[in-house]
């Protein structure tokens, strides 16, 4: 997984991002650390799980997901599985926010086009980091 | 397979990392003797400060304890958290940035939300142990559960020798962490 170390650079729209956790507490806080980038950001959609934001994708227009792994009903792997598999969700950035820092699952994710990998417990700087990605996509 | 020694000293290090980046505080080891006073003097009037009560009920420490069981390749299994409701509430308040106000009155936590951010505080510590245990290892975390223990229960209690018994604290108030555990299949 890239190291990401790029500077925050305005992107010309906001970034709409969907938050994927069972956790009202953890989307909270993704959502509160998201708030502070530099970032414009549009509009911040949840789902307590892969199934609810699969309703989500096929709805709105996101251009960044921030996805736990474990999850009841389906797993965060399932979702980045059915993100890949779709032409319309390929240019979505897929963000993996996780507890499990194993090397195993970081390479299991990797084979399906996963962005960036931040590990919980987490600096805010690295969602910046994630964030300022699309930035930068948007720039080129 | 790390050693009892090593996977203790694992866990200590997640505790200070997860209490350092995700909830802004320092965690300590305890001594039996100083946990022990940790309990008493947390069960005082002085800790019941930020909650309201009936002056007719006799006042008891509310323990929380947050429960999750993993399976790892080393070793599967349960951790369980039990810790003062109050310091379950300023963690979660601590998580989501507005201890500040908790702290000055101005917004209360739900049992809900203190229940979810507990749970996800255990998640937390939980993976960060099992990664700290073996970057190559492969786990799975389950659900947390949250619950209320019992009145009555009895913080100091031994445990048997299937389980490694952890005692910290964090801000002056006692948390206790049991693992329970056996070698993977």
């Amino acid at each position: 997984m890239p190291e990401n170390t790029c500077d925050v650079v305005t992107p010309a729209r906001p970034v709409n991002v969907l938050i994927v956790d069972d956790s009202a507490t953890m989307r909270m806080v993704i959502k509160r650390v998201i708030d502070l980038t530099d970032v414009p950001i549009g509009t911040v959609y949840e789902a307590a799980n892969g199934l609810a934001a699969i309703k989500v994708l096929e709805t709105c227009i996101v251009h960044a997901v921030f996805t736990d792994i474990n999850m009841p009903v389906m797993s965060g792997y399932d979702l980045l599985d059915e993100i890949a598999r779709r032409e319309a969700w390929k240019d979505i950035l897929r963000v993996v926010v996780s507890t499990d820092g194993s090397r195993l699952r970081r390479e299991e994710v990797r084979e399906l086009n996963v962005h960036l990998y931040i590990q919980k417990p987490f600096r805010p700087e690295a969602v910046r980091d994630a964030l300022s990605r699309i930035a930068h996509a948007d720039t080129r | 397979m790390p050693t009892p020694a090593e996977a203790d000293d694992a866990l200590y290090f997640a505790l200070l990392q997860v209490c350092d980046r995700s909830f802004f505080t320092f965690v300590e080891s305890c001594e039996p003797a100083r946990f022990a006073m940790l309990v008493k003097s947390a069960s005082s009037k002085a800790a019941f400060e930020d909650v309201t009560h009936d002056e007719a009920v006799p006042q008891q420490l509310d323990w929380l304890k947050a429960s999750v069981a993993f399976d790892g390749s080393f070793s599967k299994g349960e951790m369980e958290i039990f810790l003062p409701a109050r310091l379950a509430r300023w963690l979660v308040a601590s998580m989501l940035g507005i201890s500040r106000e908790l702290e000055l009155g101005e917004t209360q936590l739900l049992d809900d939300q203190t229940f979810d951010g507990i749970g996800e505080f255990a998640n937390i510590i939980c993976g960060s142990w099992l990664t700290e245990l073996g970057r190559n290892q492969a786990f799975d975390v389950g659900t947390p559960a949250v619950t209320r223990v019992p009145a009555g229960w009895n913080a100091l209690a031994d445990v048997n020798n299937k389980e490694r018994r952890h005692l910290v604290c964090i801000n002056e108030l006692p948390m206790r962490i049991l693992v329970r555990s056996a070698a993977a299949d």
